[in-house]
């Protein structure tokens, strides 16, 4: 069997599986929560997959490649292209790559080599690539790997301190090189105008992501569908987007009002998710987390609540000042593993711990992950300091380890209310 | 009610009252702990930099100290103490009418589409020294009058060379003299014109950055000597704190001590002016607050930074 023949056996199974788990998740959640209130929209993005031209005739604009946060999105909104984060949750894809790659690398990326691997066209389009871990800095020499990668590719330097003015300033000339760079791509350039209504675009985004968040907190949105939610968000305009979100809002929050909670288990065990991101189809930790009966009310996942910045002030609609604020936030805002000094790791874990009553951690490690890996025993201490539990998952995107997931989430459940028990 | 549009509100009624509130029997008196200029035709109260200078405070002869005017200057120095005390550096935030020109100055730049002018923290904190140079100027100043050691013409040295409200505010009240150039003698000549210049210097620096004045008060450093009797404080979480700097962007003052406090929840700096900006515009619930005697009267959250309702444990 010649070498040819052989690669294209294993891109057909390759893609047999991806599309086996994509279409396997959809139908899970469907049954699972199939009655949540305007689930239908997110479910059917999801169905139509990542597809370029799907994209672009949906949004009228056309496509970036994104990974990493750490990139403005409204910089894209302002000069005409759509951000789309490529979804690296596909084990038939990290399978696809494997071969050529190390064993312990991240499953993500692995997963995205093989998505550009199965589909064709999104290595033509632009890629945007913050440098943030090491195996981004590596991408685009790991991509040459599989073969070309001909569409524009822009490298993102993201400074790994955010505390000193001199960074600031450097990371400020970084985003304005990517406008550049997407001016030089679509001849688009940005202007007071359009980052300021780029950016009143994304501000109503963050605001049905903020009202999504209390209803979460509240226990009224199970891991899975907030997940699928957020997810979308690189699927359609922001404007759909946020109109999905909001009448979601509206009909759970008229359900709850009627007695009638959209999520049986609500509020108790209530945990914290951090760790690794969570990329569609890969929901394992989150379905292992419903199974075991723990409710994620808050999570600081980059593929979930720190998605976009939550807020970005703005005191002056120059174009200068709106990129300051919008570096600012998408630099000094990031609680990224990746960055030094990285005490505020933990806020957003406090302030769950305030607000919702979250009891403890569940770290979601993805093996080959090493800055969270290096985080999450900083981040164990402090956590055990405020009384929280903490257990670390360190799992792949294979399902064999399933079962014992299982056994240790339901092992870790109790330990949630050792404190209440002892004080009644 | 964000606290910045609770601040323009009282910022201008205030601006009113100062000002105009003279000519409606509004008298508060030589003990307003902010530039409420006197040289204001029907002011409505009077800063308590120039009583300082003058007739209450360090203008007074050692030999009228232990008499009426002694008591006098004791009256309204407690009186400046206790509205200190109380409103703290509201008085700089919400209050002092020169603060709000200053304001209104940034708005129209930026309404005018300037960016506006970058120094380095490190340079303001340099420039930070010149308010307690100016406030030395202004308590010795009068005491070497009376002592013969400056000349009678430098009667209140701090209002009449180097305080830009004394030209600028009178304009409110229909006044255009002290841009006048007074030649009577050297000393009239000198003061005047140290004043044009450092008015028309400040004017412009105040508008290419905001609250320029603010950075060189020593209203401002006579106010924070008094933090320990202060009620009102800025006060942070440290633990809450996402680190987005946010809060040290929004600050007009440039204060990086915010942002930058790991451990300690009390950021209520020098120059730190009490605006709320921070409170407002943080994201990370309860780590800024704004407190009276200890008790919130604002406090960070989500909602608040996105202008959302509040909502029970919002997020």
């Amino acid at each position: 069997m010649s070498e040819d023949t052989r690669h294209s056996r294993l891109l057909a199974r390759a893609r047999d599986k991806r599309t086996g788990e994509w279409e396997a998740e959809l139908a899970d959640i469907r049954a699972a929560r199939g009655d949540f209130p305007g689930l239908d929209y997110f479910l059917s993005l999801h169905a139509e997959g990542p597809s370029p031209e799907k994209i672009e005739e949906r949004t009228g604009m056309p496509p970036v490649a994104l990974l990493c946060l750490q990139a403005p999105i409204e910089i894209f909104l302002a000069q005409g292209f759509f951000p789309v984060k490529i979804l690296g949750g596909s084990h038939g894809c990290a399978n696809l790559t494997s071969p050529k790659l190390p064993a312990l690398m991240c499953p993500t990326l692995k997963a995205v080599l093989g998505e550009t691997e199965l589909d064709p066209r999104l290595p033509r389009i632009p890629w945007v690539l913050p440098l943030t871990c090491d195996w981004m800095v590596k991408f685009k020499e790991t991509r040459a790997l599989f073969g070309d990668f001909p569409g524009p590719v822009h490298l993102l330097e993201v400074p790994r301190l955010r505390e000193s003015a001199e960074t600031g300033d450097r990371w400020v000339r970084e985003v304005s090189k990517l406008s550049g760079f997407l001016a030089k791509i679509g001849g688009k350039k940005l202007n007071a105008k359009n980052l300021s209504k780029a950016m009143g675009t994304m501000e109503e985004a963050r605001k049905a992501q903020a009202e999504l968040a209390v209803l979460r907190r509240k226990g009224l949105v199970p891991a899975r569908v907030h997940a699928l939610i957020q997810g979308a968000f690189f699927f359609d305009r922001a404007e759909n987007w946020t109109r999905s979100v909001n009448l979601v809002i509206g009909a759970v929050r008229k359900k709850a009002g009627n007695g009638d909670a959209p999520n049986e288990t609500g509020r108790e065990n209530p945990v914290f998710l951090s760790g690794s991101p969570v990329f569609f189809p890969n929901f394992k930790i989150l379905k292992l987390l419903e199974t075991a009966k723990l409710n994620v009310l808050a999570d600081d996942l980059c593929s979930s609540e720190r998605l976009f910045p939550r807020h970005v002030a703005v005191t002056d609609r120059t174009v200068e000042g709106m990129t300051r604020a919008l570096a600012d936030a998408y630099h000094r805002g990031c609680l990224c593993p990746v960055f030094a000094e990285n005490a505020h790791r933990a806020s957003v874990i406090k302030e769950a711990q305030n607000e919702a009553g979250v009891r403890g951690v569940v770290f979601h490690l993805l093996k080959g992950c090493h800055p969270y890996d290096l985080d999450s025993f900083s981040l164990e201490e402090a956590l055990r300091g405020w009384g929280l539990k903490f257990l670390k998952i360190e799992t792949d995107y294979s399902a064999e380890d399933g079962q014992n997931l299982l056994t240790r989430l339901e092992a870790f459940r109790p330990t949630l209310n050792v404190e209440k028990r002892t004080a009644k | 009610m964000s606290l910045k549009s609770l601040r323009l509100l009282v910022q201008h009624a205030s601006f009113v009252v100062l000002i105009y509130g003279g000519r409606f029997g509004v008298r508060l008196g030589p003990g307003v702990p902010c530039f409420a200029c006197p040289y204001v035709n029907g002011c409505g109260g009077q800063c308590y930099l120039m009583g300082l200078q003058g007739y209450i405070g360090f203008g007074i002869s050692a030999a009228d100290f232990w008499g009426f005017e002694g008591a006098r200057a004791l009256f309204w120095f407690l009186v400046f103490v206790v509205l200190v005390a109380l409103l703290g550096k509201l008085w700089c935030g919400f209050v002092c009418p020169f603060g709000l020109f200053q304001d209104w100055l940034t708005m129209l730049r930026r309404r005018l589409g300037f960016s506006g002018l970058k120094i380095a923290p490190e340079t303001m904190a340099k420039l930070g020294i010149v308010k307690y140079v100016l406030l030395a100027w202004l308590v010795l100043g009068p005491i070497m009058i009376n002592l013969g050691i400056l000349h009678r013409d430098f009667y209140l040295p701090f209002c009449q060379m180097f305080c830009p409200a004394k030209p600028i505010l009178p304009v409110f009240g229909g006044e255009l003299r002290h841009f006048a150039l007074d030649v009577t003698n050297l000393v009239t000549t000198i003061v005047t014109s140290t004043s044009l210049a450092v008015t028309g210097g400040t004017l412009a620096a105040m508008f290419a950055r905001p609250r320029f004045f603010c950075v060189f008060c020593p209203l401002l450093a006579m106010i924070h000597f008094l933090k320990p009797v202060t009620l009102l404080a800025l006060k942070k979480e440290p633990a809450l704190c996402h680190g987005c700097g946010t809060c040290r962007r929004v600050c007009f003052m440039d204060v990086e001590k915010v942002w930058l406090e790991k451990a300690e929840s009390d950021v209520q700096c020098v120059d730190c002016v009490n605006c709320g900006e921070c409170v407002d515009s943080c994201s990370a619930s309860g780590a800024l607050r704004l407190t009276f005697a200890g008790k919130p009267l604002a406090k960070s959250s989500r909602a608040r930074s996105l202008g959302l309702k509040k909502h029970r444990g919002a997020a």
